[in-house]
């Protein structure tokens, strides 16, 4: 389910005073399976950009096409494409409305007009996936905690089997460990195959670790769009955007700046260690010379 | 979604206008209304729509904005509107079809109408597109201290307004969140009969109640941290007082007033 968005712009109340250019001729091309991380500072465009791949939002000029499919046709199923392009809005756990976490789940796949044993089994998987045990399923969602609210909002997303998975800040306002947690859960369910997830963060460590590919918005435009690596050697114009670079990515170009020879594209901690021992011993067997 | 409401927006802007005391821009209302009903002609509404022109045109906000913000009572005026056509029985029938007549007596009431209510709407809409919603209730307040005498809650009900006139947008903004994360899941607010609406409903409203509530809490929590026990010996930052400006405001709505009143007496 390929997802191709072309010259996108998005106006946010155009004609009055209030108007403002959320997308600004915004061209991107998401292949089936990749794992792409989508980061800009606050107001950069990147909640905007992503309600426009499940036709939430549609582009005020430009297209955006699901699977081949144009948005903005008149008789496109918006439906069809909600299921297959799920998304997880920021804060989810605001969105619960149910007595028990199970129909809560079951919202989605009930939408969908499932017969009642699917729904269960749609249920039940997506609970497994998220990692939550059969007991809460009965519960009340509103008696469980932030971390275990959010999961239940994620497992009703995912009960509708998206083809592509898209979440706004999946760990936002969570305590450090429910953020580990929250980012394996992401990572381990593309890890499992035959999905396309887009993560939005402001976290560049985060997208880093886990993303084969970034996207950096900045007042509504791309500004980068590439491996990790690539992105991170461009790390004064980041600082310009208010975006950091993960601390190693910033050591190893402080580094190469001083005029060490740290290989191009090593970012992740123990490459890094590698990288500068190796530094250092070759300096050794100079001085030794 | 929800967020194409003007009506009654504030619209930041540093204007004369703006600068205006609250208080001067509430009685300017309250005399331009009275003065709407006081025209008993065409060519008085004529001196009001350019009395209101002229002020939309000092504030820098523009006609434009301030027409849509009639959309809204768009219905309310054509069935003002029909209402006067088709019931008005006196005068020369024009067209009739069974017990239904139109008169030239009638259509010239419902214009009447319609354009009082749309001038209406259009004049009281420069108050609160130029005054924030805090300067208002101050303004409010301030004007309603001398009926404390008779134990009238004028603090409370000013703190109270001006609470609920804050979570407008954020409440609205909330709900059309909501709804683009319910509609994410499949769900649907626009299609099926009266009953699957009104159940549609559920899943935006519930958590929409929850969070209002929430927000109650955290604010009422806020509130007390800071000490707040009502509007018993309570000093102000910002104290009203009337400047040069807003007696020349007066001066300009007493011409208004003069001029319509002379109107009504030689038509």
């Amino acid at each position: 389910m390929p997802i191709e968005v072309v010259n996108a712009t998005y106006i946010y109340m155009p004609g009055t005073p209030f108007e403002t250019r959320a997308l600004d001729g915004v061209s991107l091309s998401i292949a089936d399976g990749e794992f792409v991380g989508i980061i800009g500072h606050t107001g950069s465009g990147k909640s905007t950009l992503v309600q426009h791949l499940n036709a939430l939002l549609k582009p005020t000029l430009g297209s955006v096409y699901v699977n081949g499919l144009n948005l903005n046709d008149k008789d496109a199923n918006l439906r069809d494409v909600r299921r297959a392009v799920g998304l997880v809005f920021q804060y989810p756990e605001y969105q619960l409305f149910e007595e028990t976490v199970r129909k809560d789940i079951a919202f989605g796949p009930n939408n969908l007009g499932l017969e009642a044993a699917d729904v269960e089994a749609r249920v039940r998987e997506a609970a497994q996936i998220v990692g939550l045990s059969e007991d809460l399923l009965d519960r009340s969602p509103f008696e469980l905690s932030g971390g275990q609210k959010r999961r239940v909002a994620i497992a009703g997303v995912l009960a509708m089997r998206p083809n592509v998975l898209v979440l706004d800040e999946p760990a936002a306002g969570l305590d450090p460990r429910g953020r580990r947690e929250m980012l394996a859960l992401v990572r381990d369910y593309h890890a499992r195959g035959g999905v396309t997830v887009i993560m939005v963060s402001h976290s560049m460590d985060d997208v880093a670790r886990m993303c084969s590919r970034i996207i950096v918005m900045n007042h509504g435009r791309v500004a980068f769009d590439a491996p990790p690596a690539q992105v991170f050697a461009h790390g004064d114009e980041l600082a310009a955007m208010g975006l950091g670079i993960p601390a190693c990515a910033q050591l190893a170009n402080r580094l190469r700046e001083k005029g060490f020879a740290i290989p191009k594209g090593v970012f992740a901690l123990e490459e890094l260690a590698g990288a500068i021992t190796a530094c250092l011993g070759a300096e050794g067997e100079d001085g030794h010379a | 979604m929800l967020k194409n409401i003007t009506l009654g927006q504030y619209f930041p802007g540093d204007s004369v206008v703006h600068r205006l005391d609250p208080r001067t821009k509430i009685w300017m209302t309250i005399g331009l209304i009275l003065a709407v009903f006081c025209v008993s002609s065409f060519t008085g509404y004529a001196i009001v729509l350019a009395y209101i022109v002229l002020a939309a045109s000092i504030t820098g906000i523009g006609m434009r904005f301030l027409v849509r913000g009639v959309k809204p009572i768009l219905a309310i005026v054509i069935i003002t509107f029909a209402l006067n056509t088709f019931f008005t029985s006196t005068g020369n029938t024009l067209w009739q079809w069974n017990f239904i007549r139109v008169t030239d007596v009638g259509l010239k009431n419902a214009a009447f109408m319609a354009i009082r209510l749309m001038l209406l709407v259009l004049g009281t809409q420069i108050l609160t597109l130029t005054t924030s919603p805090i300067a208002l209730t101050d303004g409010l307040e301030r004007m309603m201290r001398p009926l404390a005498k008779i134990h009238f809650p004028a603090h409370e009900l000013a703190m109270l307004m001006s609470i609920a006139l804050r979570f407008v947008p954020t409440l609205l903004e909330e709900a059309d969140k909501t709804m683009r994360a319910q509609m994410a899941r499949g769900a649907d607010f626009e299609s099926g009969n009266l009953m699957r609406r009104a159940r549609a409903m559920v899943p935006l409203m519930v958590p929409l109640f929850v969070s209002a509530f929430r927000r109650a809490d955290e604010l009422a929590l806020a509130m007390e941290a800071r000490c707040y026990r009502g509007g018993t010996g309570r000093t102000r930052m910002k104290v009203l007082k009337y400047a040069r400006i807003d007696l020349m405001a007066f001066l300009t709505l007493a011409a208004l007033i003069v001029c319509v009143v002379l109107v009504r007496g030689l038509i």
